[in-house]
């Protein structure tokens, strides 16, 4: 029978618990299972956090009203300009914030359990940690859903640029650009340590704070 | 006769500059724990809590501005600055007493927003006016994308945000949540059930304290983050840094996280512990300074 050792079995649990591994494999995954506690404890918790991730509602409130403000921006299809009470349908611009938005609650969801997961908080350091390559898919997948609601609200916010003045215009980008060094050089660290929680976290939160501004700015009212 | 007709050209000028400043002074009804709404564009929205009836509303209305639109419906009072259609600008200038229990939303684009002693909920959002409350009210949602909100004191349930504008907080209470991009957090006393705090690159300075079993976490990309800790705290801190640096005056130094990388972080407990201090930075410094 094919032993592995350690380090072998934890590129390999992922593909256990999808059962994708033939018989062989699994059987020597799970005999080295049953005598090694530490390869266990692993297992452990990567299956809760896939029974956490079930269990988790269809959709939830998030945290920043950051589905229920572009919600809001649909329903009333409307922004203010030249004056608060002199609105305008926006037209396609709801095709835009449609699809933010439908992007954004799968995303939402995605980072409020990651964030909770990855605090490095003393509640959560005493859980057993998720298997790295596991977080490492799970963030990859979420950075991309984000870079994804961003770039179609940053469409969205462009649309909008005749409608701001220059002042909040550059304040708006200003910011933006502040956002995306953090981004960049959290990504460089990241170059070096893949499967730093920490790292990972601080990027999803970078970039939930750019999807803020940015659906915030989208729903400033007009000012020229 | 050339003199003479400028003469009459400046005085129309300046019947016609006396002419575009008109004067509001109106009172409408209103429940005593009923919602007021006011938009303005430019000028000022400043609200007083007032034992009278109603509300009363004075102020100027400047060139630009079409008429003041007040509307009742319900416990709901809409007040809407109009601009005339071709205007681009116009300001105006209101003072509005409303009942001390009522409730506020006020939105402004340049239009500073003062609020003082309304007890209610209140929703208070500018683009890049400033924004300032005193008083206690029930909760507190406090915007600005450029202003900056200051608060002289805090409710039950108070989150405040700004994008390059500063937040200030005179004495906190309750619980709150404030957030930056690349203004600062500035929490000049008090004591908190709950503080979140966020920048970028903004600095976040602390100096209110938990309660018995309060819950503060403060995080930031590369802002400094201070915290001021009174000598008799009670807490749990945790505080991790991934290239920042981690200045402890309180207690032990911190420890690095990797033997090669850059990573520090400091775990310790003041006194028996209790509340929880929980800070986190990409590349910020943070600094825990004896009170």
């Amino acid at each position: 029978m094919k032993k592995f050792n350690c380090e072998q079995l934890s590129s390999k649990l992922d593909e256990l618990i999808d059962g994708s591994l033939d018989d062989k494999e699994a059987t020597a995954v799970r005999s080295h299972l049953e005598s090694c506690p530490s390869c266990r404890s692993e297992l452990e918790g990567i299956q809760e956090l896939l029974t956490a991730t079930r269990s988790l509602p269809r959709s939830i409130e998030p945290e920043h009203d950051l589905w229920s403000g572009i919600a809001e921006s649909i329903e009333q299809q409307r922004i203010v300009r030249g004056g608060f009470n002199r609105a305008r349908t926006i037209g396609s611009r709801n095709l835009w914030v449609a699809a933010a938005a439908a992007a954004l609650l799968v995303v939402s969801v995605t980072i409020a359990y990651m964030a909770g997961l990855e605090q490095g908080r003393p509640q959560i350091a005493r859980s057993p940690q998720p298997h790295p390559s596991f977080m490492q898919a799970a963030y990859g997948d979420l950075t991309t859903e984000l870079e994804t609601a961003r770039d179609q609200l940053r469409a969205s916010l462009d649309q909008r640029q005749d409608e701001l003045s220059p002042e909040t215009w550059s304040v708006v980008m200003d910011n933006l650009v502040v956002i995306d060094d953090a981004i960049e050089r959290i990504e460089i660290a990241l170059v070096d340590n893949p499967n730093d929680g920490r790292l990972n976290r601080q990027l999803t939160v970078a970039y939930r704070r750019q999807i803020d501004l940015l659906q915030r700015a989208t729903r400033l009212p007009a000012e020229v | 006769m050339k003199k003479t007709a400028l003469m009459m050209l400046v005085a129309l000028a300046v019947v016609g500059v006396a002419q575009a400043d008109r004067t509001v002074d109106e009172t409408r009804p209103l429940a005593a724990d009923g919602r007021v709404v006011v938009s303005n564009i430019s000028g000022m929205v400043k609200v007083a809590g007032w034992t009278g009836d109603g509300v009363n509303i004075t102020g100027t209305l400047e060139d630009g501005v079409s008429e003041l639109d007040i509307s009742s419906g319900g416990s709901r009072l809409t007040i809407e600055v109009e601009l005339e259609r071709r205007s681009r600008r116009g300001s105006a200038y209101l003072t509005i007493k409303v009942p001390t229990n009522a409730n506020l939303e006020i939105e402004t684009v340049s239009a500073d927003i003062s609020v003082d002693g309304v007890a209610g909920e209140l929703e208070l959002e500018s683009v890049s006016g400033h924004v300032e409350v005193s008083g206690e009210p029930r909760s507190l949602e406090a915007a600005s994308v450029s202003g900056n909100v200051i608060a002289a004191s805090t409710a039950l349930s108070s989150d405040l945000e700004s994008v390059s504008g500063n937040i200030i907080v005179r004495h906190a209470t309750g619980r709150l949540d404030a957030s930056v991009v690349s203004g600062d957090i500035e929490i000049e006393g008090g004591f908190l059930e709950s503080f979140d705090g966020e920048s970028v690159s903004g600095s976040i300075f602390c100096a209110a304290r938990p309660t018995d079993r309060g819950r503060f976490d403060i995080e930031t990309m590369s802002g400094k983050i201070e915290m001021v800790v009174p000598q008799d705290i009670s807490a749990d801190f945790y505080i991790e840094t991934y290239s920042g640096s981690i200045k402890n005056e309180i207690g032990p130094p911190p420890k690095r996280t990797d033997e090669y990388g850059p990573g520090k972080e400091l775990r310790f407990t003041a006194g028996s512990g209790g509340a929880r201090v929980s800070i986190e930075s990409f590349s910020g410094s943070v600094k825990l300074r004896a009170d």
